[in-house]
């Protein structure tokens, strides 16, 4: 009885020791939870981001945008992203005023995690132009 | 005897409070560590990855500048573009602080960072030449990249005729059209000769509808007939050509009899 006693003051050493194990585990959980949607959200941007550029590579989507061509940029956008992900561009000139009269979207969103890409695009016609355009992109699920 | 039992009760306690205090300073410590190596911006030898849409957006920018220039525009319009396009990015860089700096190339044959040549010799050259600095600082990393946005169309020409009847020649005319020295295609063509050989009085006919020949490689052959005031007259060619980019280019040749 004794004995017990004495060891009393261990067990509750070695049980503090395993709950100070679980407590340090379980925050060492916790940013690994939320970085996983950073993730996703910046595989995202990147698409969109080298969508843009693909598209602005040989100076097609500056004329698309002089030209107002919307439905063609829209077939562009729609082309270059899986058929799951849903889009949203927004044209604006120097002044941040939308120029597209029409939306340029594949619909509604259908996830919360939107990520969204600003993108200065400069024309290669004489008549210079500069652009900003806004690509929001979204996965399902 | 029964403090001593009542301190040897409470031993226990005090550690289990003392290993959760530990617990707690080691994993502020770590949570500090990890936190302060994140907002930590370092020196990053790569490029940041809005620099190579930035770089894409100033050489489309010199391009836009040439085409306007090279069709008759002030050679002011290159600064002109680069400071609207500058301003933008100095206005709208998202996520990063982004500090861009051009600098025209001024040194012979560029003016003002423009290269106009349209000589008599064959060639023709049409060029603009920018360094371009981009400096991104953040909060996590600092970056620092230095351009070259080297835009250059040119023509090659070379041709030479036969003497059909009288004052009468059968002319061919080979062009070459490059873009940054490689191969590149060619929007249109407009051929003129020089209808008595001599420059003195410049008297420019514009032949009404060559045959062109596009050999799909940046090579031409324009083949027409040339009527000079005299049958003895030197055949001067002018050949214009806008690139696909829309940038004109010019060269004069003086066609070898054959």
């Amino acid at each position: 009885m004794r004995l017990l006693k004495d060891n009393k003051g261990q067990i509750r050493i070695i049980e503090a020791f395993f709950a100070s194990i679980l407590l340090l585990s379980a925050l060492t959980l916790i940013p690994a939870v939320q970085e996983h949607p950073n993730d996703s959200t910046e595989i995202l941007s990147s698409t969109a981001h080298n969508i843009l550029m693909s598209l602005d590579s040989n100076g097609h989507l500056a004329d698309l945008i002089s030209n107002e061509s919307w439905i063609n940029l829209k077939s562009c956008i729609q082309s270059s992203l899986s058929p799951m992900m849903w889009f949203n561009l927004t044209v604006f000139d120097e002044n941040m005023t939308p120029i597209n009269d029409i939306p340029i979207t594949s619909g509604s969103p259908v996830n919360d995690r939107i990520a969204a890409v600003d993108y200065v695009c400069a024309s290669t016609s004489s008549t210079y132009a500069v652009y900003i355009i806004r690509l929001q992109l979204a996965g399902v699920g | 005897m029964k403090k001593r039992n009542s301190i040897r009760g409470n031993s226990g306690q005090v550690l289990i409070i003392a290993s959760l205090v530990v617990a707690l300073l080691l994993l502020s410590t770590a949570v500090y560590v990890t936190e302060t190596q994140k907002n930590a911006a370092v020196y990053d030898s790569r490029a940041h990855p809005d620099f190579s849409a930035y770089k894409l957006g100033v050489t489309h920018t010199v391009i836009s500048a040439l085409a306007n220039i090279s069709n008759g525009g002030s050679m002011d319009v290159l600064v002109a573009d680069l400071n609207q396009f500058k301003s933008v990015v100095d206005s709208h860089s998202f996520g990063a602080f982004v500090k861009m700096d051009f600098v025209p190339f001024n040194v012979t044959p560029y003016q003002d960072g423009v290269w106009i040549s349209w000589g008599s010799s064959g060639r023709g050259v049409s060029g603009a030449y920018v360094n371009l600095v981009l400096n991104s600082s953040g909060t996590s990393a600092a970056y620092y990249s230095e351009y070259v946005i080297n835009v250059t169309s040119e023509i090659d020409v070379n041709g030479f005729y036969t003497l059909l009847t009288g004052s009468l020649k059968q002319v061919n005319v080979t062009c070459n059209v490059l873009n940054e020295g490689k191969p590149a295609l060619a929007q249109n063509f407009t051929v003129y000769y020089e209808q008595d050989g001599s420059l003195s009085t410049e008297e420019w006919v514009q032949v009404a509808s060559p045959s062109v020949t596009d050999y799909g490689n940046g090579t031409y052959r324009m083949s027409f007939t040339a009527e000079t005031t005299n049958p003895d007259d030197p055949l001067l060619v002018s050949v214009y050509s806008h690139d696909l980019r829309y940038i004109l280019i010019r060269a004069n040749v003086t066609c070898a009899q054959v």
